[in-house]
């Protein structure tokens, strides 16, 4: 009966929550607002896409909506951060991939304005409680700015949280490569992979040295000094420099994490460590030096062959011992199995990492890191009315969103797998047998 | 490197990737573990993925490799083994339909787009580190597949995961022969970069034309062999590998195990099959099964699924993850698989899906990774359900199979241990210490080297070896020892 009713609700409130920012209350569910303790039979009243109360016992706005949730778990929307979601279709069709430019520097490619808000990904994504992605470019040396933004809207402008949200770095491999099955012929020497290094890890170097000499003509110049021309790459830079945003730094190996925090300190940058696969071997540093580290390397075999079976499923649990900020991400490589960001944080719980921290580190943690916590991450007065109603818990596989709003208008969980689904579940079977199936909530 | 190969190979096309994974074929001495005459695991939720369903408070009891009984209140024999599995659950052990983690060297006999000779049982890897990782992820079989790189690949290999035993004594006998094709973008090379266009062929079309006339081809060497056979005239027919593998599939005697995404050329293979006179015995991927279940079903072809994996490339832009309920729910014998060295360790999460997408009950989409793999394979009478009479596979978790927050504690194959995660961690440390004290040694040597000295210094026992000794089960691969292209 419950399921029926929540179908029902859906279908028939729909219209009258979408485009109108209405007023609504949740209640009789469980409320868990991730930055406190649950709340057993809560509320969280919405009012113009914002909450404006969350708690056991609040007064309700005249002509709110009720949405009984009876039975139901309701949390804050989960938060991936480092996506190409918007920028990538199919990774095998080049013209559905936004992700890479040419050449080492490009600070001045903006992600947002290539985000597609009718990729067929982003309802899949949705459909399983993930509501606002940070979607980014990741070729050459310094790849550009990414966006963050929130998973429905009519278009980039109006989906839009944050942009510029960070600017990105590729940090140079530092280990030279020996040849893998994919190379077709001899890899290049030990020498010349140390020349290119080099000559990589300059043009970072260079690039902030530049932008910093640029910043100062053009400020020179605007108190009344020398003329200096306007440079799309280090003007996109600035942001940057003064600390407004941090500085993504894509880095996985030992010596890449280290030498990129020896940048940081140098340079007074405020980085992000992103993928962090060894990150927890310099946990001390990372924590001491209060570097937040976006992990996206959970679901992952060990790197070296003597390293435990679980080293990469227990590197949150290690981060978050070790007092260094982290969320969980799924990386660049695809977006079409965002869902499974859930996933990812439940296997770091299995192995180490306490089970409501593997929760924050998809929803609470990543907004922090991002800073748009006043926004996203808990359930709390104030913020976007960007939430979901489960049947169980998200981090458990056979939980199932229900219910979803992003910043109060309700979400559509249907997409193109539902629609297949649907279709092909009621084709006419040669058996004529009955369809044991569960419509797809 | 180009770039768009290495994307299209490894992400694109799993099936022929990722040989490096498998590691060094050098020997680490790894120890066998005892078979003890008698086991008996108690008190435990036993998913017996058979007619027992699943049973509370349960009893397995094991002699010599074998199960003998499963059920509630079992006495334990004398001399038993006894493992109190209270509050634990105990399932069949995993199988993976569709793995390359025990390959030496290449997945891919890429060059000819017919390669029914190539046999992987040649390759297989039984030190690979892949399967120790693998144990620990409950998985005690695998079927050993050529790529998907030709429209007629080479033969598979069905393996169980026995841990530092020789090749030979890994494969799984009894197991029924079989062999990779694959249709659609891989044979026709659409994601291998722009110089792959000469080699037919290049479309649908052209595949299946191939596929029909090496049947034509293998039919008529048969006949030539047969007449020949009766009257000894003339020349003896020339032998053939390649047609051989062919004539056995005609025979019914090699499943052949199909690479295929989208709905029509799966139709188009099944027609060729009933041509030819023989049955599929799965296709691997099959993510458009759901648009032709009914199809799929009535010509008892097995369906050997990814959960949910979608949008990689244009022929999966229609894969849903609903696609093994729908299968399932039309009679189609469904699997689980994973196709990645990564993926196969956590397989029993793969089949929670099927109760997410669809509700397939749970008892029955764990079998998504154990018996109905057993019966893909052809190998049901002796593994992928806990009934007695069968080998004694099983993993036991921590909790439900189908919880993310479970994890596998033991895994055994033929009444043998081979994975205990308490030894495991308890072991860690040891092979920590030996490490560190080999790097230290090796540092020394290299200072007095500089120094004109050749005597490097004796190598230090690691602290506290004797107190924690590495436990009887536990190996040293994947702990203690340095593999090729590790980073330091």
């Amino acid at each position: 009966m419950k399921t029926l009713w929540v179908g029902f609700l859906l279908v028939s409130s729909w219209p009258a929550l979408a485009f109108a920012a209405g007023t609504f209350v949740i209640s009789g569910g469980t409320v868990h607002p991730v930055s406190g303790p649950e709340i057993p039979g809560g509320m969280v009243v919405v009012e113009n896409g914002k909450i404006s109360a969350v708690g056991a016992n609040v007064s309700i706005p005249a002509g709110a909506e009720r949405v009984d949730a009876t039975g139901l778990q309701v949390y804050p929307g989960m938060i991936a951060l480092n996506t190409v979601l918007g920028l990538q279709e199919i990774g095998a069709v080049r013209a559905t991939r936004d992700v890479e430019e040419v050449g080492d520097l490009n600070p001045n490619a903006r992600a947002k304005v290539a985000l597609n808000a009718d990729s067929e990904l982003i309802p899949v994504a949705r459909a399983n409680g993930v509501l606002a992605v940070q979607s980014a470019t990741s070729g050459g040396v310094i790849s550009g700015t990414s966006v963050m933004w929130q998973l429905q809207g009519w278009n980039w402008e109006q989906m839009t949280i944050k942009e510029p949200a960070a600017l990105h770095v590729n940090w140079p491999t530092m280990i030279n490569r020996t040849r893998g099955w994919w190379d077709e012929g001899p890899v290049k020497s030990d020498e010349e992979q140390k020349k290119e290094r080099e000559k990589r890890l300059k043009a970072v170097r260079d690039a902030f040295d530049n932008a910093k000499a640029y910043m100062k003509a053009r400020e020179a110049m605007a108190s009344g000094g020398p003329r200096h021309d306007f440079d799309v790459r280090w003007e996109a830079m600035i942001p940057a420099l003064k600390k407004q945003i941090p500085v993504f730094v894509q880095a996985d190996e030992y010596m890449q994490i280290a030498s990129a925090l020896d940048f940081a300190k140098d340079e007074d940058l405020r980085i992000v460590i992103v993928g962090g696969r060894d990150a927890w071997r310099l946990a001390d540093r990372l924590s001491a030096a209060r570097v937040p580290v976006v992990y996206d390397e959970t679901l992952s075999m060990p790197r070296r062959s003597w390293e435990p079976y679980d080293a990469a499923y227990s590197v949150p649990g290690k981060l978050f011992a070790a007092g260094v900020p982290f969320c969980i991400s799924t990386g660049t490589d695809d977006a079409s199995n965002l869902r499974n960001l859930p996933y990812e944080a439940a296997m770091a719980a299995a192995f180490g990492l306490p089970k409501e921290e593997a929760l924050k580190a998809v929803t609470l943690y990543p907004a922090q890191i991002l800073g748009v916590a006043d926004r996203l991450g808990s359930l709390e007065a104030g913020k976007d009315a960007t939430l979901i109603v489960t049947d169980g818990d998200p981090l458990e596989i056979e939980s199932h969103v229900r219910m979803a709003w992003i910043s109060g208008e309700a979400v559509d969980l249907s997409s193109r797998h539902t629609r297949l689904y649907d279709k092909y579940r009621n084709r006419p079977r040669v058996d004529g047998g009955v369809s044991k199936l569960a419509a797809a909530p | 490197m180009n770039r768009a190969l290495l994307f299209g190979v490894l992400v694109l096309v799993p099936a022929t990737a990722l040989a490096t994974g498998a590691g060094d074929p050098e020997p680490w001495h790894i120890r066998v573990p005892d078979q003890p005459a008698v086991v008996i695991v108690k008190n435990a939720t036993i998913w017996t993925s058979g007619p027992q369903g699943r049973l509370e408070h349960a009893d397995l009891l094991v002699e010599k490799g074998k199960i003998v009984k499963v059920g509630t209140g079992l006495s334990a024999p004398k001399g038993a083994v006894i493992v109190d599995a209270q509050g634990k659950h105990v399932t069949p052990g995993i199988i993976d339909e569709h793995s390359h983690s025990c390959i030496v060297g290449d997945v891919n006999e890429g060059t000819h787009n017919v390669t029914a000779e190539v046999r992987i049982q040649d390759v297989i890897n039984s030190e690979a580190t892949n399967i120790y990782r693998q144990l620990a992820g409950g998985v005690t079989c695998a079927n050993e597949l050529h790529g998907s790189a030709n429209a007629i690949g080479g033969q598979n290999c069905v393996i169980k995961m026995r841990y530092g035993e020789n090749p030979e004594a890994l494969k799984l006998a009894g197991a029924k022969p079989g062999i990779k094709f694959a249709l659609g973008e891989n044979p026709k090379q659409s994601n291998w970069g722009d110089r792959y266009t000469q080699r037919y062929p290049q479309t649908r079309e052209g595949v299946e034309q191939l596929i029909r006339e090496r049947f034509q081809a293998a039919r008529d060497y048969k006949n030539e062999r047969e007449a020949y056979a009766k009257t000894h005239k003339g020349l003896p027919p020339r032998r053939d590998l390649q047609l051989d593998a062919l004539v056995e599939i005609l025979d019914g005697k090699r499943l052949v195990h199909s690479h295929a995404y989208r709905a029509d050329e799966m139709l188009m293979l099944l027609q060729v099959a009933d041509d030819f006179g023989f049955r599929i015995g799965s296709f691997q991927h099959v993510l458009e099964g759901y648009k032709i279940a009914d199809e799929i079903a009535k010509h008892g072809t097995g369906a050997s699924t990814f959960s949910d994996w979608w949008a990689y490339k244009f022929e999966v832009y229609d894969a849903i993850p609903y696609n093994g309920a729908i299968m399932w729910d039309r009679g189609v014998n469904v699997t689980f698989n994973s196709d990645s060295d990564e993926l196969a360790r956590r397989l029993n999460l793969e089949a929670a899906k099927a109760v997410k997408y669809g509700g397939v009950p749970e008892p029955e989409a764990l079998k998504f990774v154990t018996l109905n793999a057993a019966k893909q394979l052809d190998v049901a009478d002796r593994v992928g359900s806990l009934e007695a009479g069968k080998d004694a596979d099983f993993a036991i978790w921590s909790g439900s199979p189908l919880s993310v927050y479970s994890v596998c504690e033991q895994t055994w194959v033929d009444g043998r241990k081979y994975f205990d995660r308490a030894e495991d961690l308890a072991a860690r440390s040891v092979f920590a210490a030996e490490r560190d004290s080999l790097i230290a040694a090796v540092k020394a040597s290299k200072k007095s080297d500089k120094k004109g000295k050749t005597e490097a210094p004796p190598v230090a026992a690691p602290q506290g070896t004797a107190a924690a000794k590495p436990p009887k089960y536990q190996t040293s691969d994947g702990q203690g020892c340095m593999g090729k292209g590790d980073e330091q």
